[in-house]
């Protein structure tokens, strides 16, 4: 499978590109500002010339009416005619800080208005003596003084300062007319520019963003091949059902063990013997309303083949977004072999019990055979602690080897001795689990303390009992058995210590918190027995 | 002990039948078998108050191994034989340790006691 994956690749040398372009861009920008600026100020100015144009054609046109006003009341003598002269005597210190005003940017214009200003105040300082004089001496001595001439060369020193202030502005305007010109044509030149570069820089991002859609798009594809890859080779088997139990998706391993090449829209019941699809769709069914994942064991013959596999099949709901169930995920793993192996183990083990039983009886005959006539007492203690062995593995190998009932183990142990019904002892406890060291130690002591008790004991008389009681207590649990014997001879605490005792002391050696006792008290002998280590751990595998 | 050639053995045996008879054994031979556990925190015990010249050690003691136990003898320098019913082979580790293989014989005990405290085994 040589499938090529896209791999996301990085746009170097545009990158480069955009920054340059965003520069010039941020720089176009400044200029076109600055264009605007410079534009708006020289409009201003302009603007601002005309007004000084008009201030100082005004100033002009005021002496003039002072003129029109004080010859027209020489002339007619009318002071009506006056009217003028007056108006423009009101009006000019006005005009006068107006212009002032206006020019005061300009430091040589203002030197020229100033002179206009000295040239005006002299003019009308003229028509004042005139006027005093008209007064005072009389209209015709006015007149004489008038015509002297000194007011004509004034007001055309006047006129001209006037008409050379308006000229240079004028000239000034045309300059910055012209200036304004450049500066725009600069500034739509700029702007165009800038347009230019901003849609370059748009169009290149554009690019690039899709450019980097596209790897992303590219390297989701491949990634969503490979799980589908993943999915798709898995040996175990990978399917998803809709909420009607038809096949939406099925993996090559589902579809080998259907032997079919596609699946979809089919049902359990179209692929499987009735029975099977029942129990499948049971489980289903019950995974389809479970809050998490359960894992169910299913087993069916594949089509076509003969034999069963067995599955550990995980299946879970698949919900929406919205939450609502849309279908189910099965995930189911091979376990056939694994079983197979385990069920092999189990029959071994079983086989192996059998054997242990078996070795016992030959060594039983072995032993019958090689000690035939030296002792029978002796051969009969031989025969019953085998037995009591035999009878121990017994009810251990019923439950597997997992362990026994400590009721089992009492009653096995006790009923050769207390008659088939159990009728001379009783045996009262709760229930308790022992392991297979507890059971055969526990069946061991108990052997030796009944063939003592039928010796010796209680046993050995008609109406002696047995009672046998236990009990569990505290936490990690203790179990205490005690063994009383009733009704028998008083006991006699032997001289030496034979091996039955031995055994019954030693017998819970493997436990290190274990105490045995024996009491030969003259009601009758009590052995007390405290363990704890005697229940099956709760865990642990079978044969382990 | 005046006999030179005869030792106090310590016995780590969990089913006790055979403890009581690997000591019977044991005595007959005229060795010393001066404790006999079922458990490792009794044979840890017995190991620090240590009255004994050579060790017998089970292998498996109701499920649990003796190994940890074993190697602690080595680092106290006691002579020791694993004792088992499993073959030599599962005994893994311990090159040069004697296995005393279960069923024995009086004279397999002899010879591995002898073994231990390189002797002449006692008949």
């Amino acid at each position: 499978m040589a499938k090529k994956f896209p791999e996301f690749t990085t746009l170097g040398p545009r990158h480069t590109w955009l920054v340059f372009l965003s520069l010039l861009a941020i720089a176009s920008v400044g200029v076109v500002i600055l264009l605007a600026k410079i534009g708006h100020d020289t409009q201003l100015s302009i603007t601002a010339r005309m007004d000084k144009i008009a201030a100082v054609a005004q100033l002009l046109s005021s002496v003039k009416d002072a003129e029109t006003g004080e010859r027209g009341y020489l002339v007619t003598r009318k002071p009506e005619y006056l009217e003028p002269y007056n108006s423009a005597l009101k009006r000019l210190p006005g005009q006068y800080r107006n212009t002032r005003a206006l020019f005061v940017s300009e430091p040589e214009r203002l030197g020229k208005v100033d002179y206009m200003i000295s040239l005006s105040e002299r003019k009308i300082r003229g028509l004042g003596v005139a006027l005093r004089i008209a007064r005072e001496k009389g209209f015709d001595a006015a007149a004489n003084a008038t015509l002297d001439g000194t007011g004509r060369r004034t007001m055309d020193l006047l006129r001209i300062s006037t008409t050379e202030l308006i000229i240079a502005e004028r000239n000034d305007q045309a300059t910055e007319l012209r200036h304004l010109g450049v500066w725009q044509t600069a500034f739509y030149a700029v702007a165009v520019f800038l347009i230019l570069v901003t849609s370059g820089l748009l169009i290149a991002a554009l690019l690039q963003s899709l450019q980097t859609v596209e790897a992303v798009r590219k390297d989701a594809e491949g990634k969503s091949l490979l799980l589908q890859e993943v999915l798709e080779y898995s040996p175990d088997l990978i399917f998803v059902k809709d909420r009607e139990g038809r096949y939406s998706h099925a993996n090559k391993a589902t579809l080998s063990v259907m032997n079919r090449t596609s699946a979809i829209g089919l049902r359990d019941s179209d692929l499987y013997p009735e029975a099977v699809a029942k129990a499948i769709s049971n489980n289903d069914a019950q995974a389809f309303h479970a809050p998490a994942a359960i894992t169910y064991e299913e087993s069916l013959i594949p089509a076509g083949s003969k034999l069963r596999r067995y599955y550990l099949t995980t299946k879970v709901a698949i919900r929406d977004k919205a939450g609502a169930i849309v279908g189910l995920l099965g995930i189911s793993k091979d376990i056939s072999e694994r079983r197979e192996a385990e069920e092999k183990q189990q029959l071994m083990i079983n086989e192996l019990n059998h054997r242990v039983k078996n070795t016992l009886a030959v060594l039983h005959s072995v032993a019958l055979q090689s000690f035939k006539g030296v002792d029978a007492a002796k051969m009969a203690s031989f025969e019953g602690r085998l037995q009591s062995m035999s009878a121990a593995h017994d009810i251990l190998t019923r439950h597997s080897w997992s362990g026994a009932r400590l009721r089992d183990i009492a009653q096995a142990s006790l009923s050769p001795f207390c008659g088939s019904d159990l009728s001379r002892c009783s045996i009262a406890g709760p229930d308790v689990e022992l392991t297979p060291s507890a059971a055969l130690a526990i069946a061991m002591v108990f052997h030796e303390l009944s063939t003592n008790a039928a010796k010796y004991g209680s046993l050995s008389v008609e109406d002696g009992r047995v009672l046998v009681e236990w009990n569990l207590s505290g936490n990690p649990p203790q179990l205490d058995i005690k063994w009383q014997e009733l009704g028998g001879p008083a006991p006699v605490k032997p001289s030496r210590i034979g091996f039955g005792t031995k055994l019954i002391q030693r017998s819970f050696g493997y436990d290190p918190n274990a105490s045995v006792s024996i009491d030969y008290a003259p009601g009758g002998l009590t052995c007390t027995i405290s363990l704890s280590k005697f229940a099956p751990e709760k865990d642990r595998d079978v044969g382990s | 002990m005046s006999d030179r050639n005869a030792f106090k053995i310590f016995i780590l045996e969990d089913e006790p039948a055979l403890g009581i008879v690997l000591e019977d054994m044991l005595s007959d031979l005229g060795h010393e078998a001066v404790q006999t556990v079922g458990n490792l925190p009794a044979a840890q015990r017995a190991l620090e108050h240590r009255n004994f010249d050579c060790a017998l050690i089970d292998v498996n003691l109701g499920g649990e191994q003796s190994f940890a136990f074993a190697r602690k003898l080595i680092d106290q320098s006691v002579p020791f034989a694993f004792v088992t019913g499993y073959s030599a082979s599962a005994v893994v580790g311990f090159k040069g340790v004697p296995i005393l293989q279960k069923p024995y014989t009086q004279e397999q005990v002899a010879t591995t006691i002898a073994q231990l405290m390189q002797v002449r085994p006692r008949q």
